[in-house]
């Protein structure tokens, strides 16, 4: 079986800064793979080196294809992205920004099957009430939550979601986890999640990336890199972890060492 | 959830409707504007003589066309409509679409609601091209005629955005940097006219200043048929690539993201703005507003999706030209002030109601 | 602010007397008035003082001023007056009005103080009053030795025989030369001049080094025989036109009115600057007021010598300040003689009889109407401008409107902007045809009256615009009305006009456009 994402000794730099290098994984279809790591240690830029937004050195393969040999259309077809931030910019509706999605799927005419695709995609992540107000309109959790509908509305298999649950209060981040979740379960897609909230990431992800200093600190199931030692050296904090709903579950205690 | 879809379709109709009416309501605001421009100068015409001329002229030419034989006028109000109003009205039509059709796509891929084909310093070129013709070239342009004005106009705006472009690239094409570039060379063009127009005589001045009002004194027949020929070169193309555009102005990441060749298409699409705003003020001299003003009001009212702002916007900017045009040519009769001046006080105050009328 | 305090008490003992002792005997009308004429150089003021309603009283004046002075001349007799350090005694016994002058080496703007006794009345008093700033630029003729403001005969004649002599004391040759023609033009007595403006001037001097920032008053200056060696800085304009003004091309050039070089003015010390008096008028007051604040000796003479309905006045007056009067008159004369002939012909013509024209400056479809000065050009020549009643002064018409007017008569103006040949720059002709061409092709034209019948012209601005306009003007009358005017020749009146009053060859212009197609 190829597997869906392949990425070998990865690295990419803004001009001299080195930001990550060496990094090496790969994730299955219909896998939750979730990125953590501290503030800065590089996950952004590493899921916007997996589309192509930025030009890493090393490689990336989907479905066994390198994302270089791929124009952007075609790799429009198979990856979806969210964003971090999100601009209430150019003041399109929300059901506007939510049919973007289907761009890549479609010519210049809409069909009736986009509209409902798109509506779908919106009434699962619950902005269908508010489909005709302007971006611009909206609170931060909700811009992040029609980020999600155009990723889901763009029916891939594979979606990269950056901090998706940032901007969210503790039950729409559950919502957008069981999305996510339901994505893999459901539809098969692999989905690259980059989070902070180790918990969750514990939680909903079969595989978890840890970065630090742009070096990968580990790669596996959760239960097998949430530890005590990798707390420490990663994060530069005591915590405890306990095991709640057969998950890690990680209770920080207090921070040891320097900061850098 | 079958309801759900049933409640969001009929109001997906509504807005469309509401649109499609608001596009309607435009058209019928221009014919009706055209309807009063052909009817307005000189008072040895009666209304029903201008529009009888109209139609004789129409038939009169069409069967000379169809037996191909030369048309030859057949009195004063064919003379006045055909080769004085006619092309005059037609031109402020589609002079004030394309504009506002270029305003649309700068605004589009700068993400800036502020750019306009201005704010990249393509109006102060053309500006300095013709204060160059002006200037440089007192007593060539008697036997050129306005043709070095008009050429020098076109290729200095065109060179604008050919540097913008050039300085753009090495950063990497991203809208702030296009601003940026196209600030410098705003300024570096209206340094170069300035100077211009400090060397050279004060009636040169004066002939500069007279050029950057904008008037559409000057159009032809042909100069028409030049900008409806760029126009229908340019505007289906954007229509066509208008998915594109909906993508680029969310930013360039989500337009990679969607599959744009970001890069590329923002190229494009500014070299093809520019170029339709240079093929029109090179006949007209600097109408500055309409490019602003038109994407706005159209987008206050048919939203972003650019299938439908761009052809709004494009509307909106034409009613806007045509009644400056005429304004400007009624309140004086027969001075004329010009378009460029009236323009702004035309569009300024229907600008500030939709404004604060949307604010409430 | 010091000398209002030192005048405070003063003020008040004054209010106190008068309060005390009512006037009576000596000012029964009010204080003695003193009228003061301040007059300097520089370095030497001069104020003369003239004190009436001193009342018939036998008594004194001790008038008291800032700094030393010196006694020049009085009315009084020598023994009723006399001049110590700052102090003037004044003894009176009758006579109700006397003068006097001084001589300071410093301007006395502060107060004079004068202390006076009625010795009859027994009567006494203080006041001031202040003798002002001394603005009038040499207040001494040359060669006045006696100073009493005249150059007498004797006073000339000794200052030539000395100079002859080689004398020690023997005036400058400037002096002798300005002596002589003040007082062979001026009776040797100061004179006044007026501008347009109609601000006078008293002169002590005649002009010697005059700059000129308008190209008409130089062009007007050379119709009354102006030597250029009497100018010394001349406008870019002029430095530009070396065609018209060969003369003038080494001359120092001032700038423009727009931008002028103060620094290179000042640094050629005239005693004279020539300027605009009604153009641009906010700008040229803000140039006399700079140059006269940086050297309060130049005096400033305002022409504006371009606008036919003031154009003879406007020569007179500079003819006047020149002293140029015969020439003046003579080519009055022949300007007047040309304005005549086509104001007493058209005059008769009636409203409805006017023909009709159509006027465009260098600007694409710019017109004129009331108010401009090519309006009332073309009212003199006895057309009828078609776009007279619109506005502003100088409209951009719609194109459609000159088609529907269709005038019998266009008149296409060239010499600047983008039309920017031919006159006395030279040639021009190639680029006068082409824009013909390009003018009778316009849109419509061919339909207009005008056109059909040859009746368009170009003109260019060097014979409307300045001085010359006569001849456009002439010009224009011909071609309104040809066969009324078939004896008028606008051509010979400029060949005059160039070679009797401008010194310049009609022949080097031949190939020259000035108006296009040429007279038949």
């Amino acid at each position: 079986m190829t597997a869906a994402v392949k990425v070998r000794d990865l690295s990419f730099s803004y001009s001299t800064v080195p930001v990550f290098s060496g990094v090496s994984f790969e994730t299955g279809e219909g896998r939750v793979t979730g990125i953590a790591g501290p503030n800065g240690s590089g996950k952004t830029t590493l899921i916007k080196c997996i589309n192509g937004i930025l030009t890493p050195r090393g490689d990336v393969s989907i479905f066994g294809t390198g994302v270089r040999e791929m124009d952007m259309t075609d790799i429009a077809k198979v990856v979806a992205y969210v964003p971090q931030v999100i601009s209430g910019g150019s003041g399109a509706s929300v059901f506007d920004t939510v049919l973007m999605g289907r761009k890549p799927h479609i010519g210049w005419r809409v069909r009736e099957e986009d509209h409902e695709k798109a509506y779908a995609a919106m009434e699962l992540v619950g902005v269908d009430k508010f489909a005709f107000r302007g971006l611009n309109e909206l609170s931060g959790g909700e811009r992040q939550r029609v980020m999600i509908a155009r990723a889901i509305a763009q029916e891939t298999p594979i979606m990269l979601m950056d901090e998706p649950t940032s901007s969210l209060d503790v039950r729409h981040q559950m919502n957008v986890m069981e999305i996510v979740r339901d994505l893999s379960d459901r539809r098969n897609a692999s989905v690259i999640i980059s989070v902070h909230d180790l918990n969750l990431a514990s939680r909903y992800c079969d595989d978890i990336l840890i970065m630090n200093d742009g070096n990968v600190c580990g790669f596996g199931p959760p239960s097998s890199l949430l530890n005590e030692s990798m707390m420490r050296s990663v994060y530069g904090i005591e915590a405890h972890i306990s095991n709640e709903l057969e998950h890690p579950y990680i209770v920080p205690l207090r921070a040891v060492g320097e900061e850098d | 959830m079958a309801s759900g879809l049933e409640s969001f379709r009929a109001e997906y109709e509504l807005v469309r409707k509401k649109k499609l009416f608001f596009l309607l309501g435009i058209i019928i605001i221009i014919v009706l504007l055209t309807g009063w421009g052909v009817t307005v100068g000189t008072s040895e015409i009666s209304v029903f003589e201008s529009y009888r001329a109209i139609i004789d002229g129409f038939y009169g030419r069409l069967a000379s066309f169809l037996s191909g034989e030369d048309y030859s006028s057949t009195g004063q109000a064919d003379i006045i409509l055909w080769d004085f109003r006619l092309h005059r009205i037609l031109f402020a039509i589609a002079a004030g679409f394309g504009l506002a059709v270029s305003g649309v796509v700068m605004q589009g891929i700068l993400r800036n609601p502020l750019a306009s084909p201005f704010t990249l310093g393509i109006a102060s070129a053309a500006s300095c091209g013709a204060s160059v013709a002006i200037v440089l070239g007192a007593g060539v342009v008697a036997i050129t005629g306005s043709l070095l004005i008009i050429s020098n106009a076109f290729i200095f705006a065109m060179a604008a955005s050919f540097a913008i472009y050039g300085m753009a690239r090495r950063k990497g094409m991203q809208s702030s940097s296009m601003i940026l570039a196209g600030i410098a060379v705003m300024y570096l063009f209206s340094a170069v006219t300035s100077l211009l127009q400090y060397f050279g005589t004060t009636d040169q001045a004066a002939e500069v200043v007279y050029w950057m009002f904008g008037s559409l004194s000057r159009t032809t027949w042909t100069e028409l048929g030049i900008v409806t020929l760029v126009l229908i070169a340019v505007v289906p193309w954007l229509i066509w690539k208008s998915w594109d555009l909906n993508a680029l102005s969310e930013g360039d990441e989500i337009a990679k993201s969607l599959g744009i060749p970001v890069e590329r298409r923002m190229t494009v699409f500014m070299i093809v703005s520019s170029l339709l705003t240079a093929a029109i003020i090179a006949f007209t001299g600097t109408i500055g507003f309409i490019g602003l003003v038109g994407p706005h009001i159209a987008r206050m009212a048919t939203g972003s999706d650019h299938r439908i702002l761009i052809i709004a916007s494009g509307l909106i900017g034409a009613a806007i030209l045509l009644m400056a045009d005429i304004t400007g040519r009624v309140l004086l009769y027969p001075s004329t002030i010009p378009v460029g001046i009236m323009t702004a006080f035309i569009g300024v105050p229907f600008f500030l109601y939709l404004f604060m009328k949307r604010s409430d | 602010m010091i000398m209002n305090l030192r005048r405070m008490p003063v003020m008040a003992l004054l209010l106190v007397f008068l309060i005390v002792f009512p006037v009576s005997g000596a000012f029964q009308n009010g204080m003695p008035v003193h009228t003061v004429y301040p007059s300097g150089d520089g370095n030497v003021y001069e104020y003369k003082i003239v004190v009436s309603n001193a009342g018939q009283i036998a008594g004194y004046f001790i008038e008291t001023f800032p700094s030393g002075i010196k006694l020049i001349s009085s009315s009084l007799p020598p023994e009723s007056i006399r001049a110590e350090e700052n102090n003037v005694y004044i003894a009176l016994a009758g006579g109700d009005s006397f003068d006097f002058t001084i001589r300071t080496n410093e301007n006395l703007e502060d107060d004079v103080t004068v202390e006076w006794k009625d010795l009859v009345g027994d009567e006494s008093g203080i006041f001031y009053y202040s003798p002002g700033k001394s603005v009038i630029p040499s207040g001494t003729l040359p060669l006045d030795s006696n100073n009493n403001g005249i150059i007498e005969y004797s006073e000339l004649s000794f200052g030539i025989i000395t100079s002859l002599d080689r004398d020690k004391g023997a005036p400058s040759e400037r002096d002798l030369r300005d002596a002589a023609w003040i007082w062979y033009y001026h009776d040797g007595r100061p004179w006044t001049v007026t501008d347009s403006t109609g601000e006078e001037t008293i002169m002590y001097r005649p002009i010697r080094n005059a700059v000129v920032l308008n190209a008409d008053i130089l062009e007007t200056m050379r119709s009354l025989g102006v030597s250029p060696d009497m100018i010394s800085g001349v406008p870019d304009s002029v430095i530009e036109d070396p065609g018209f003004f060969p003369e003038y091309n080494d001359k120092a050039n001032i700038g423009s009115v727009w931008e002028t070089d103060y620094e290179k003015i000042i640094s050629l010390s005239p005693d004279a600057v020539f300027l605009y008096a009604g153009f641009m008028s906010t700008k040229c007051d803000e140039i006399q007021a700079r140059l006269q604040e940086s050297d309060p000796s130049i005096r400033v003479f305002r022409f504006d010598c371009y606008d036919p309905e003031n154009y003879a006045v406007e020569t007179s007056l500079l003819a006047d300040l020149l002293d140029r009067r015969e020439r003046g008159d003579e080519f009055l004369s022949f300007y007047e003689e040309s304005m005549k002939l086509v104001r007493e012909r058209t005059s008769g013509i009636a409203a409805q009889d006017k023909t009709s024209i159509y006027f465009e400056s260098w600007d694409e479809f710019k017109s004129c109407a009331n108010g401009s000065g090519y309006n009332e050009k073309i009212k003199i020549a006895g057309g009828k401008n078609v776009f007279e009643a619109a506005t502003p002064a100088y409209p951009l018409v719609d194109p459609e409107s000159v088609f529907s007017a269709s005038p019998e008569v266009i008149v296409k103006l060239i010499g600047a902007g983008s039309y920017k040949f031919g006159g006395y720059a030279g040639d021009g002709a190639e680029q006068s045809k082409a824009l013909y061409d390009l003018l009778e092709s316009r849109t419509g034209w061919q339909d207009i009256d005008a056109v059909k019948n040859g009746r368009l012209h170009i003109m260019h601005n060097d014979i409307f615009g300045g001085p010359g306009h006569f001849i456009g003007i002439m010009y224009i009358t011909k071609w309104l009305y040809p066969g009324e005017f078939s004896d008028m020749e606008p051509e010979e009146v400029h060949r005059e006009y160039l070679e009797v009053y401008q010194g310049l060859e009609f022949e080097d212009f031949s190939g020259s456009v000035f108006v296009y197609p040429g007279m038949a």
